[in-house]
Protein backbone atom coordinates (compact mmCIF):
# COMPACT_ATOMS: atom_id res chain seq x y z
CA UNK A 1 0.00 0.00 0.00
CA UNK A 2 1.22 3.77 -0.30
CA UNK A 3 3.05 5.34 2.14
CA UNK A 4 0.67 7.92 4.41
CA UNK A 5 -2.19 6.16 3.55
CA UNK A 6 -2.38 3.35 5.62
CA UNK A 7 -5.90 5.08 7.65
CA UNK A 8 -8.55 5.78 4.65
CA UNK A 9 -7.30 2.42 2.95
CA UNK A 10 -8.78 0.64 6.32
CA UNK A 11 -11.41 3.09 6.80
CA UNK A 12 -12.79 2.34 3.03
CA UNK A 13 -11.69 -1.41 3.22
CA UNK A 14 -14.41 -1.74 6.36
CA UNK A 15 -17.07 0.63 5.07
CA UNK A 16 -16.96 -1.47 1.14
CA UNK A 17 -17.18 -4.67 3.79
CA UNK A 18 -20.48 -3.11 5.35
CA UNK A 19 -21.85 -2.44 1.75
CA UNK A 20 -20.92 -6.02 0.83
CA UNK A 21 -22.25 -7.93 3.32
CA UNK A 22 -25.72 -7.39 2.38
CA UNK A 23 -25.39 -7.67 -1.67
CA UNK A 24 -23.36 -10.65 -0.77
CA UNK A 25 -26.44 -12.15 0.96
CA UNK A 26 -28.60 -11.11 -1.57
CA UNK A 27 -26.13 -12.84 -4.17
CA UNK A 28 -26.37 -15.94 -2.70
CA UNK A 29 -30.16 -16.41 -2.51
CA UNK A 30 -30.98 -14.53 -5.52
CA UNK A 31 -28.20 -14.66 -8.20
CA UNK A 32 -26.75 -18.12 -7.53
CA UNK A 33 -29.64 -19.83 -8.97
CA UNK A 34 -29.32 -17.48 -12.68
CA UNK A 35 -25.82 -19.04 -13.20
CA UNK A 36 -26.45 -21.65 -16.18
CA UNK A 37 -29.92 -19.43 -17.16
CA UNK A 38 -30.93 -19.15 -20.69
CA UNK A 39 -30.00 -15.98 -22.38
CA UNK A 40 -33.37 -14.53 -22.59
CA UNK A 41 -34.11 -15.65 -19.13
CA UNK A 42 -31.02 -13.99 -17.62
CA UNK A 43 -31.70 -10.71 -19.30
CA UNK A 44 -34.85 -10.08 -18.56
CA UNK A 45 -34.05 -10.77 -14.68
CA UNK A 46 -30.83 -8.00 -15.26
CA UNK A 47 -32.79 -5.89 -17.37
CA UNK A 48 -34.96 -5.36 -14.32
CA UNK A 49 -33.39 -2.36 -12.05
CA UNK A 50 -34.28 -4.48 -9.03
CA UNK A 51 -31.70 -7.13 -9.94
CA UNK A 52 -29.08 -5.27 -12.35
CA UNK A 53 -28.75 -2.31 -10.11
CA UNK A 54 -27.56 -4.33 -6.63
CA UNK A 55 -25.67 -6.91 -9.15
CA UNK A 56 -23.19 -3.58 -10.72
CA UNK A 57 -23.46 -2.43 -7.00
CA UNK A 58 -22.04 -5.82 -5.67
CA UNK A 59 -19.48 -5.87 -8.44
CA UNK A 60 -18.43 -2.13 -8.05
CA UNK A 61 -18.20 -2.12 -4.45
CA UNK A 62 -16.54 -5.84 -4.47
CA UNK A 63 -13.96 -4.55 -7.19
CA UNK A 64 -12.57 -1.48 -4.76
CA UNK A 65 -11.98 -3.99 -1.97
CA UNK A 66 -10.74 -6.33 -4.14
CA UNK A 67 -8.23 -3.89 -5.26
CA UNK A 68 -7.35 -3.23 -1.16
CA UNK A 69 -7.05 -6.69 -0.68
CA UNK A 70 -4.52 -7.93 -3.23
CA UNK A 71 -2.66 -5.11 -2.66
CA UNK A 72 -2.30 -5.39 0.81
CA UNK A 73 -1.20 -9.63 -0.55
CA UNK A 74 1.31 -7.46 -2.94
CA UNK A 75 2.57 -5.50 -0.36
CA UNK A 76 3.17 -8.55 2.28
CA UNK A 77 5.26 -10.97 -0.70
CA UNK A 78 6.31 -8.83 -3.25
CA UNK A 79 9.12 -6.67 -2.23
CA UNK A 80 11.07 -5.72 -5.57
CA UNK A 81 9.94 -3.24 -8.72
CA UNK A 82 7.60 -6.03 -9.84
CA UNK A 83 5.39 -5.01 -6.97
CA UNK A 84 4.46 -1.53 -8.69
CA UNK A 85 3.30 -3.05 -12.34
CA UNK A 86 1.30 -5.59 -10.33
CA UNK A 87 0.21 -2.47 -8.18
CA UNK A 88 -0.61 -1.08 -11.55
CA UNK A 89 -2.12 -4.24 -12.97
CA UNK A 90 -4.38 -4.27 -9.81
CA UNK A 91 -5.49 -0.94 -10.36
CA UNK A 92 -6.24 -1.36 -14.10
CA UNK A 93 -8.54 -4.79 -13.14
CA UNK A 94 -10.43 -3.63 -10.63
CA UNK A 95 -11.11 -0.44 -13.20
CA UNK A 96 -11.96 -2.12 -15.95
CA UNK A 97 -14.22 -4.64 -13.91
CA UNK A 98 -16.47 -1.61 -12.99
CA UNK A 99 -16.20 0.09 -16.40
CA UNK A 100 -17.07 -3.70 -18.23
CA UNK A 101 -20.01 -4.32 -15.84
CA UNK A 102 -21.33 -0.56 -15.86
CA UNK A 103 -21.01 -0.77 -19.45
CA UNK A 104 -22.60 -4.19 -19.74
CA UNK A 105 -25.43 -3.53 -17.46
CA UNK A 106 -26.47 0.43 -19.02
CA UNK A 107 -26.32 -1.53 -22.42
CA UNK A 108 -29.02 -4.74 -21.58
CA UNK A 109 -31.10 -1.67 -18.68
CA UNK A 110 -31.24 0.37 -21.97
CA UNK A 111 -31.10 -2.21 -24.97
CA UNK A 112 -34.39 -0.59 -27.91
CA UNK B 1 16.31 -10.90 -4.78
CA UNK B 2 14.88 -13.07 -2.73
CA UNK B 3 16.89 -12.68 0.33
CA UNK B 4 15.31 -11.97 3.54
CA UNK B 5 16.22 -8.31 3.97
CA UNK B 6 14.82 -6.46 1.05
CA UNK B 7 15.41 -5.44 -2.43
CA UNK B 8 16.74 -2.16 -2.40
CA UNK B 9 15.08 -0.49 -5.02
CA UNK B 10 11.83 0.35 -2.85
CA UNK B 11 14.31 1.71 -0.72
CA UNK B 12 12.75 -0.29 2.38
CA UNK B 13 14.40 -2.88 4.28
CA UNK B 14 11.43 -3.80 6.51
CA UNK B 15 12.34 -7.55 7.51
CA UNK B 16 10.10 -10.73 6.24
CA UNK B 17 7.96 -12.60 8.30
CA UNK B 18 9.81 -15.13 10.53
CA UNK B 19 9.79 -18.45 9.07
CA UNK B 20 6.93 -20.50 8.39
CA UNK B 21 7.93 -23.40 10.27
CA UNK B 22 8.16 -22.50 14.08
CA UNK B 23 4.04 -21.74 13.71
CA UNK B 24 2.00 -24.09 15.82
CA UNK B 25 -0.90 -24.54 13.90
CA UNK B 26 -4.20 -23.38 15.63
CA UNK B 27 -7.44 -22.59 13.96
CA UNK B 28 -7.21 -18.81 14.27
CA UNK B 29 -4.29 -19.48 11.98
CA UNK B 30 -6.04 -21.31 9.64
CA UNK B 31 -9.13 -19.27 9.75
CA UNK B 32 -6.35 -15.94 8.94
CA UNK B 33 -5.10 -18.05 5.76
CA UNK B 34 -8.32 -18.74 4.48
CA UNK B 35 -9.88 -15.42 4.74
CA UNK B 36 -6.76 -14.48 2.31
CA UNK B 37 -6.90 -17.66 0.44
CA UNK B 38 -11.06 -16.84 -0.19
CA UNK B 39 -9.86 -13.67 -1.11
CA UNK B 40 -8.03 -14.26 -4.10
CA UNK B 41 -10.76 -16.70 -4.64
CA UNK B 42 -13.55 -14.57 -4.96
CA UNK B 43 -11.05 -11.90 -6.80
CA UNK B 44 -11.47 -14.38 -10.12
CA UNK B 45 -14.96 -15.25 -9.18
CA UNK B 46 -16.31 -11.72 -9.10
CA UNK B 47 -14.17 -11.14 -12.73
CA UNK B 48 -15.94 -14.09 -13.68
CA UNK B 49 -19.18 -12.67 -12.80
CA UNK B 50 -18.42 -9.63 -14.57
CA UNK B 51 -17.81 -11.24 -17.86
CA UNK B 52 -20.83 -13.45 -17.33
CA UNK B 53 -22.86 -9.88 -17.41
CA UNK B 54 -20.73 -8.90 -20.15
CA UNK B 55 -21.44 -11.90 -22.43
CA UNK B 56 -25.00 -11.54 -21.86
CA UNK B 57 -24.68 -7.79 -23.10
CA UNK B 58 -22.65 -8.75 -25.95
CA UNK B 59 -23.89 -11.94 -27.93
CA UNK B 60 -26.67 -14.47 -26.89
CA UNK B 61 -24.74 -17.28 -28.52
CA UNK B 62 -21.44 -16.47 -26.36
CA UNK B 63 -23.62 -16.62 -23.22
CA UNK B 64 -25.34 -19.72 -24.50
CA UNK B 65 -22.05 -21.83 -24.38
CA UNK B 66 -20.86 -20.10 -20.76
CA UNK B 67 -24.52 -21.19 -19.37
CA UNK B 68 -23.77 -24.47 -20.78
CA UNK B 69 -20.43 -24.70 -19.36
CA UNK B 70 -21.82 -23.39 -15.80
CA UNK B 71 -24.32 -26.52 -16.01
CA UNK B 72 -21.28 -28.73 -16.39
CA UNK B 73 -19.78 -30.84 -13.43
CA UNK B 74 -16.71 -28.66 -13.96
CA UNK B 75 -19.05 -25.71 -13.52
CA UNK B 76 -20.72 -26.45 -10.86
CA UNK B 77 -17.44 -26.85 -9.01
CA UNK B 78 -16.73 -23.14 -9.85
CA UNK B 79 -19.52 -22.13 -8.89
CA UNK B 80 -19.51 -23.98 -5.50
CA UNK B 81 -15.87 -22.85 -4.80
CA UNK B 82 -17.31 -19.33 -5.26
CA UNK B 83 -20.29 -19.81 -3.26
CA UNK B 84 -18.05 -21.31 -0.23
CA UNK B 85 -15.45 -18.60 -0.86
CA UNK B 86 -18.40 -15.93 -0.37
CA UNK B 87 -19.74 -17.47 2.54
CA UNK B 88 -16.40 -18.02 4.20
CA UNK B 89 -15.29 -14.37 3.72
CA UNK B 90 -18.10 -13.28 4.52
CA UNK B 91 -18.72 -15.01 7.95
CA UNK B 92 -14.94 -14.29 8.25
CA UNK B 93 -15.24 -10.71 7.40
CA UNK B 94 -17.80 -10.32 10.78
CA UNK B 95 -15.56 -11.43 12.80
CA UNK B 96 -12.74 -9.03 11.88
CA UNK B 97 -15.88 -5.64 12.35
CA UNK B 98 -16.57 -7.40 15.48
CA UNK B 99 -12.67 -7.43 16.59
CA UNK B 100 -12.41 -3.91 15.07
CA UNK B 101 -14.97 -2.97 18.12
CA UNK B 102 -12.00 -4.33 20.45
CA UNK B 103 -14.38 -7.47 21.40
CA UNK B 104 -14.02 -11.35 20.72
CA UNK B 105 -9.95 -11.05 20.58
CA UNK B 106 -9.13 -13.42 23.54
CA UNK B 107 -7.91 -16.36 22.38
CA UNK B 108 -10.60 -18.99 23.45
CA UNK B 109 -13.63 -16.86 21.89
CA UNK B 110 -11.43 -16.35 18.84
CA UNK B 111 -10.85 -19.87 18.46
CA UNK B 112 -14.84 -20.44 18.63
CA UNK B 113 -15.76 -17.33 15.93
CA UNK B 114 -12.90 -19.61 13.42
CA UNK B 115 -14.74 -23.22 13.75
CA UNK B 116 -18.02 -21.25 13.68
CA UNK B 117 -16.92 -19.30 10.47
CA UNK B 118 -16.20 -22.92 8.71
CA UNK B 119 -19.18 -24.63 10.43
CA UNK B 120 -21.07 -21.60 8.72
CA UNK B 121 -19.95 -21.28 5.76
CA UNK B 122 -20.17 -25.09 4.50
CA UNK B 123 -24.08 -24.79 6.30
CA UNK B 124 -24.86 -21.80 4.08
CA UNK B 125 -23.21 -22.68 0.63
CA UNK B 126 -24.72 -26.44 0.89
CA UNK B 127 -27.97 -24.97 1.58
CA UNK B 128 -27.73 -22.47 -1.26
CA UNK B 129 -26.11 -25.17 -3.57
CA UNK B 130 -29.32 -27.21 -2.54
CA UNK B 131 -31.52 -24.07 -3.56
CA UNK B 132 -30.00 -23.32 -7.22
CA UNK B 133 -29.62 -27.08 -7.61
CA UNK B 134 -32.91 -27.19 -7.14
CA UNK B 135 -34.72 -24.50 -9.65
CA UNK B 136 -32.25 -25.18 -12.79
Amino acid sequence: MSQHKGTSTFIVQRATAVLIAPLAIWFLFNVVSHLGASHSDAYQWVANPWNGVPLFLLIAIGAIHMRIGMGEIIADYIHSWTGTILNLLNWLAALALIGASGWALFSISFAG
Amino acid sequence: MTNNTSSPVDGSSRPLSPHLQIWRFTATMAASITHRGTGVVLYGGTTLIGLWLVALALNAELFSAISAFLRSPFGWIIIAGYVWSLSFHLLNGLRHLYWDSGRGLAPKTATKTAWAAYLGATLISGFILFLAGGTS
